[in-house]
C-alpha cells in the first residue's frame, strides 16, 4: 500500500482496530452461525468458532501492519520514550546537555572568529596578491621616499603601488564646530592598488601627491551621506580640514574596508622633512598577475643598489635593500597564535565533553542492562531495541545541538566584545554553521558510537544471567573502558590547567614588573590642539592651564608631558654631539614640566632635573634616562656631554640647537609591561613650547570624588572650544597595556575550569560505579574484619590512582606542546617548574575531593545488608 | 511494476480474493473465505490472519470498495467489491500466474 496511504493511517489507528475488531465479531458470530447449522449446540459452536478462527489479537495486529506505517509508529513511540527517559533522569540529562552545549559551544564561538580573521581574506581582489614591502635589515620597518620612488619606478613585479599613513583627527568644514574626523595619507594609486574604484569621482593624481601641488579629498561614504547628505554634486566642492581647503575629488564606496577605521582620504606628499624617513607609513603594492611572492622579491633584491645609489650617504652601512611580504599576514600576525592556542584549547574542551558523555552512556547501559534483558526475553525483536537507542540518541544529540548553537551565539558575542586586541576581520564575524555542524557530528558520532557499542557486546548477553546478577558480576571491559576515559579526561584537563598556569604565571610576573614611576593618585588627560593654534596661543594656554589648575579643588599638583608612559611613542631621531655613528633613529623625546619626575616618583640618579630657570632664552638642556646614558655613555661622563634633537648620522633634520644633557633619571617603561625602557631624552617644556601637538596632563589629587568633573570645567573655562581626551586614572594607563594578558589568562583558566568540573564529574561517576558495583566484596571485606578505613582508604586508593596516572600523562604532553606557547609568557618558562608542581597538587586535591564521596558511602555500607543483598 | 515484490504467496492471494469477487457483487470476508474453500474444492482454507491483511491492503490499494452492510442474519459487517483498478490487477495477476506456472512446468520436465 503506498506510503501516504500508511502514514495517513498512522493517525487512523484506533478507528481502524475499532472497525477491525466489529469485522472480526462478525465473523466469529458466522462461523458459529455455521457450526450450529452443523449441529453443534450454542457453547461447543462458540468454542469451535474461536478455534478456527485463531487469535483475533494477533490478527489485528497483522492487519494493522499490513496497511499502517508502523516505523513511523514505533519512532513515535520511541520518541516519547526517550523524552520521557531523559526527564526521569534529570541529572543525566543535564550533564550530558551541558557538556555537550560547553564543548561544542565553545568551539563553535572560537572557530567563527579564527574564520573572520585569519582564514577569510581580506575583502579585495585577489587579496594574496597584496604586499608589504620593509626594510630588509630588520631594525626599522620604515622605508622612505627616496627607496619609494625608485620601486616605483624601476620594479617589474607589482602592477602598482602606493603608501599609506594615518593623519589623525581633524576638523572638518564647513560644518565648524566640533566635528572632527579620521584621515590617512594615501598616495595616488592607492585605491587602484586595493583595486577598489571610487563610488563617485576618481583617486587623487599625480598633481596632488607633488609637494606644493593643490589640495584634494577622498570622503568615506558615511561621512558623505552624514554630513553632506549625500549630496550629489559633492564633487569639486570645497571643503576645510583644520581651517586648510580640500576639494572633494571622490566618494568611497559604501563597503569600503580599512584595517584602520578612516573617514577621509587625503594626498600623501613628499614633505622634505622628517615624515620623509617613512616612520609609521606603511607600503602596500599588487603583484602582478602570474608573480608570485619569491620573484618578486628576487626583483626588489636586483634593485637594492639603486636603493643604495639613491640614498647616498644616507644609507647606513649595514643596508640590504627591501623586502616583500604578505599584507594579510601581517594585518593578523600579532594575533595569529593567540587565536590558534585558544582553538587549541576549545578542541581540547570538545573532546573532554564527548569523553565526559561516552562515559554517562556507559554507567547508563549498565544501570539498564537488566532492563534490555527483560525486554529481550519479553520478546522485543532486535532492531526495535537498536531502534530506541538510536533515537534516544538522536533526542540527546538534538538537546545538545539546540544547547550548543544558544551557547554559541552567547559565547561570541561575549568573545568579540571582551577581545583587547583589534581583530582585523574585514566582515562583521558571525556564527560559522560550518564548525557548529562539524562539533555537532564528533558529539552524535561519540553518542552513537558510546551507545551501540556496548548493546552489540549484549548479542552474547546471557539473558539469564543479567536477570540474575543485577550487574554483581562486573563487565571487566566496561570497567577499563571507563577508566580509560576517565585516566583521558584528567589528562587533558591537566594540559590545559598547566597552559592556565603559565599564563596566570605571566601575568602575575608582567603585573609586578617595575614601572619605574608611581601611577597611584593620578589623574591624566591629554588636550590636542587646534593646529590652526598659533605658537604663541598653544604656549598661552599652556600656561593658563598650569597657573589655574592647581587651584581647583581637590588637586594638588599639576605636571604635563607630551607622551604618557605606556600610552604610545613620540620619537625623533637624535644624534650625540659630534658622535654621527651614535645615532637613534627612533628615541623616545619627552616634553616634560619640572615637577614632572617628582610627580611620578621617577628618582634622578645624576645631576640635576628641570628647573623654572629652563626657559626658552636660556641654555638649552636635556635629561637622559638610564638606558640611554648606558648606551651612548657606557663609561659616564653623559652630564656635560651634548645632544642633537632632529639630528641623524650627520645629517640635520631640523632646526633645534644641541642641548646640553644636566642629568640622569631612573628608567620608566615606555609602551608596554613586556618590554625594556626605551632610551628616552627630556626636556624642558618650556623650551620647546609651540612645537608640540598636544599637552598630556598628569594631575595629583587628594583623593575626592568629582575632580574630574572640576577638571572639565577649568579647562572649559579657558577655552571653552579645547577638547579634554581619555580622561583617566594613571593606574588605568597601566592595567590597560596588560589586557591581552589578562584576556588570554583568564580564558585559559575558564577552559581550564570547566575541564576539571568534567573530569571531576567523571571520576565520581567512576567511583561510584565501582563502589556500587562492589557493594557484596566490600560486605565480605568488613565482615572478615577489615575497618572503615580500611574500606575508605581502598577506594580513596582507587580514584587517586587513576587521577595520578591522567596526571602524568597530562604533565607529560604539557612538556611536549607548551614551548609553542613561549611568545604569549613573560618571563616564565614553558617548563616553569612552578606552575607544573601547582597543577600537579591541585589536580590530586580535585581526585581526592571527587573519590571522597564515593569511599564514604562504600565505608558506610553496612555489610550485613551488603552480604545479604544479591 | 511489481504490486508484491517479494511475495509470491501475497499474489496468489490476491488473485484468489479478485477472481472471488469478479463474478461481480459484495461479499463480507466470511463469505469471500467460504467461498475460496468451496471453488478449491474444499482443498484450500485460507486462514483469517492472511485474509484480512490482504483484504485491507487492497482496499487501500484501491483493488476493493469496502462498505458497511447487515448480513441476512442482522449483523453489522464490512463488505468488500471489486473496482475497475481491481479488475485490471486481476488480469495482471492472472497473466502473472500462468507464466510463472509454464515457467515452473518447464523446468520441472527437464528435471
Amino acid at each position: 500500500m503506498a506510503l501516504l496511504g500508511r502514514l495517513w493511517n498512522v493517525l487512523r489507528r484506533a478507528r481502524l482496530d475499532d472497525d477491525l475488531r466489529q469485522e472480526f465479531e462478525t465473523h466469529l458470530a458466522l462461523i458459529e452461525e455455521d457450526e450450529c447449522a452443523h449441529g453443534l449446540t450454542g457453547d461447543q459452536a462458540r468454542r469451535e468458532a474461536r478455534l478456527r478462527f485463531g487469535n483475533p489479537l494477533s490478527y489485528r495486529e497483522r492487519t494493522l501492519d499490513a496497511v499502517i506505517a508502523t516505523g513511523v509508529e514505533h519512532a513515535s513511540a520511541d520518541l516519547r520514550h526517550a523524552v520521557r527517559l531523559l526527564r526521569k533522569n534529570p541529572g543525566f540529562t543535564t550533564v550530558a546537555v551541558v557538556s555537550l552545549a560547553l564543548g561544542i559551544g565553545v568551539n563553535a564561538a572560537m572557530f567563527s572568529v579564527i574564520d573572520a580573521v585569519l582564514l577569510r581574506a581580506l575583502p579585495y581582489r585577489q587579496p594574496e596578491q597584496l604586499v608589504r614591502l620593509t626594510q630588509q635589515d630588520g631594525k626599522t620597518d620604515a622605508v622612505t621616499v627616496t627607496e619609494y620612488d625608485v620601486l616605483k619606478e624601476q620594479n617589474r613585479a607589482f602592477s602598482s603601488i602606493a603608501a599609506y599613513r594615518g593623519a589623525g583627527e581633524r576638523r572638518l568644514g564647513p560644518s565648524g564646530g566640533q566635528d572632527w574626523i579620521v584621515t590617512m595619507y594615501v598616495t595616488a594609486g592607492f585605491l587602484a592598488t586595493l583595486d577598489v574604484s571610487p563610488a563617485i569621482g576618481r583617486e587623487f593624481d599625480s598633481e596632488e601627491t607633488q609637494p606644493g601641488g593643490p589640495q584634494a579629498v577622498i570622503l568615506s561614504d558615511s561621512v558623505w551621506r552624514d554630513r553632506f547628505g549625500a549630496d550629489p554634486t559633492i564633487l569639486g566642492r570645497l571643503v576645510t580640514l583644520d581651517g586648510t581647503s580640500f576639494k572633494v575629488v571622490g566618494i568611497l564606496p559604501a563597503a569600503f574596508w580599512l584595517p584602520q577605521p578612516t573617514d577621509a582620504l587625503i594626498p600623501l606628499r613628499p614633505s622634505g622633512g622628517l615624515d620623509d624617513l617613512g616612520i609609521n607609513t606603511q607600503i602596500v603594492a599588487r603583484l602582478r598577475d602570474g608573480v608570485n611572492l619569491r620573484q618578486a622579491q628576487a626583483d626588489v633584491g636586483t634593485l637594492t643598489e639603486s636603493f643604495r645609489r639613491a640614498l647616498a650617504d644616507r644609507a647606513p652601512p649595514t643596508y640590504r635593500g627591501l623586502s616583500v611580504s604578505s599584507y594579510h599576514a601581517w594585518l593578523v600576525g600579532d594575533v595569529r597564535l593567540n587565536l590558534l592556542l585558544l582553538f587549541g584549547a576549545t578542541g581540547l574542551l570538545l573532546l573532554i565533553a564527548c569523553v565526559n558523555l561516552a562515559m554517562l552512556l556507559i554507567a547508563r547501559f549498565t544501570t539498564r542492562e537488566r532492563e534490555i534483558a527483560i525486554r529481550v526475553a519479553l520478546g522485543s525483536g532486535r532492531r526495535r531495541l537498536l531502534a530506541q537507542c538510536l533515537m534516544e540518541n538522536l533526542v540527546l544529540a538534538a538537546l545538545g545541538a539546540g544547547a550548543s548553537v544558544l551557547a554559541a551565539y552567547v559565547l561570541l558575542r561575549g568573545l568579540v566584545s571582551w577581545v583587547p586586541f583589534t581583530l582585523p576581520a574585514a566582515a562583521p564575524i558571525h556564527l560559522d554553521g560550518r564548525v557548529l555542524g562539524f562539533a555537532l557530528m564528533v558529539a552524535l558520532a561519540t553518542s552513537v558510537v558510546f551507545t551501540l557499542v556496548p548493546l552489540f557486546m549484549t548479542r552474547r548477553l546471557n539473558v539469564h544471567d543479567a536477570l540474575k546478577s543485577s550487574g554483581r558480576t562486573p563487565d571487566n571491559v566496561r570497567t577499563r573502558t571507563r577508566n580509560v576515559l576517565v585516566v583521558g579526561e584528567v589528562a587533558l584537563s591537566a594540559t590545559l590547567l598547566i597552559a592556565a598556569g603559565l599564563l596566570i604565571h605571566s601575568l602575575y610576573r608582567i603585573q609586578h614588573e617595575r614601572l619605574g614611576f608611581e601611577p597611584d593618585g593620578l589623574i591624566t588627560f591629554v588636550t590636542p590642539f587646534d593646529p590652526l593654534r598659533t605658537a604663541a596661543d598653544r604656549t598661552a594656554f599652556t600656561r593658563a592651564i598650569r597657573e589655574r589648575l592647581p587651584s581647583v579643588p581637590g588637586v594638588r599638583d599639576v605636571a604635563a608631558t607630551n607622551v604618557l608612559p605606556l600610552a604610545g611613542r613620540g620619537n625623533l631621531p637624535t644624534q650625540r654631539d659630534a658622535h654621527p655613528e651614535q645615532s637613534i633613529g627612533g628615541m623616545e623625546i619627552r616634553m616634560v614640566t619640572p615637577n614632572y619626575f617628582e610627580m611620578l616618583g621617577i628618582p634622578v640618579r645624576r645631576g640635576r632635573s628641570f628647573t623654572s630657570a629652563d626657559v626658552r632664552t636660556s641654555l638649552p638642556v636635556a635629561v637622559v634616562n638610564d638606558t640611554l646614558a648606558r648606551t651612548w655613555w657606557p663609561a659616564g661622563g653623559a652630564v656635560g656631554d651634548r645632544l642633537v634633537i632632529g639630528m641623524f648620522q650627520g645629517r640635520k633634520l631640523t632646526n633645534d640647537s644641541p642641548r646640553e644633557v644636566v642629568g640622569i633619571v631612573g628608567d620608566t617603561k615606555t609602551l608596554t609591561l613586556k618590554d625594556p625602557a626605551r632610551p628616552t631624552v627630556f626636556v624642558p617644556l618650556d623650551q620647546v613650547m609651540g612645537d608640540t601637538s598636544r599637552v598630556a596632563w598628569i594631575v595629583r589629587t587628594d583623593g575626592s570624588s568629582g575632580v574630574a568633573a572640576n577638571l572639565r570645567s577649568a579647562v572649559a573655562g579657558i577655552d571653552r572650544g579645547q577638547r579634554v581626551l581619555q580622561l583617566r586614572r594613571m593606574d588605568e594607563i597601566v592595567a590597560s597595556t596588560t589586557a591581552t594578558s589578562r584576556f588570554n589568562a583568564s580564558l585559559f583558566a575558564l577552559f581550564a575550569g570547566m575541564a576539571v568540573v568534567l573530569a571531576a564529574i567523571g571520576l565520581y561517576g567512576v567511583l561510584s560505579f565501582l563502589v556500587a558495583q562492589r557493594r557484596h566484596e566490600v560486605g565480605t571485606r568488613m565482615a572478615l574484619g577489615a575497618s572503615r578505613g580500611d574500606v575508605l582508604a581502598l577506594f580513596l586508593r582507587q580514584g587517586i590512582t587513576l587521577t595520578a596516572i591522567g596526571l602524568g600523562l597530562g604533565l607529560g604532553a604539557a612538556l611536549l606542546l607548551t614551548r609553542w606557547f613561549s611568545s604569549l609568557l613573560f618571563s616564565v618558562q614553558p617548563r616553569d617548574p612552578a606552575s607544573f608542581a601547582a597543577v600537579a597538587i591541585l589536580l590530586l586535591l580535585v581526585g581526592v575531593a571527587a573519590s571522597y564521596v564515593p569511599a564514604r558511602r562504600a565505608a558506610s555500607i553496612d555489610p550485613m545488608a551488603a552480604l545479604r543483598a544479591e | 511494476m511489481p504490486k508484491h515484490p517479494n511475495d509470491r504467496l501475497q499474489g496468489t492471494l490476491d488473485l484468489l480474493i479478485l477472481k472471488t469477487l469478479a463474478r461481480g457483487g459484495s461479499l463480507h470476508g466470511y463469505a469471500i473465505a467460504q467461498r475460496i474453500h468451496q471453488a478449491t474444492g474444499d482443498s484450500l482454507r485460507i486462514e483469517e490472519g492472511s485474509l484480512y491483511p490482504a483484504l485491507q491492503r487492497m482496499t487501500g490499494d484501491r483493488w476493493l470498495r469496502a462498505q458497511w452492510g447487515t448480513t441476512d442474519t442482522g449483523r453489522k459487517a464490512r463488505f468488500y467489491t471489486m473496482t475497475p483498478g481491481g479488475r485490471r490487477q486481476l488480469e495482471e495477476e492472472e497473466r502473472r500466474w500462468l507464466l510463472l506456472t509454464e515457467a515452473i512446468e518447464k523446468a520441472l520436465r527437464f528435471a
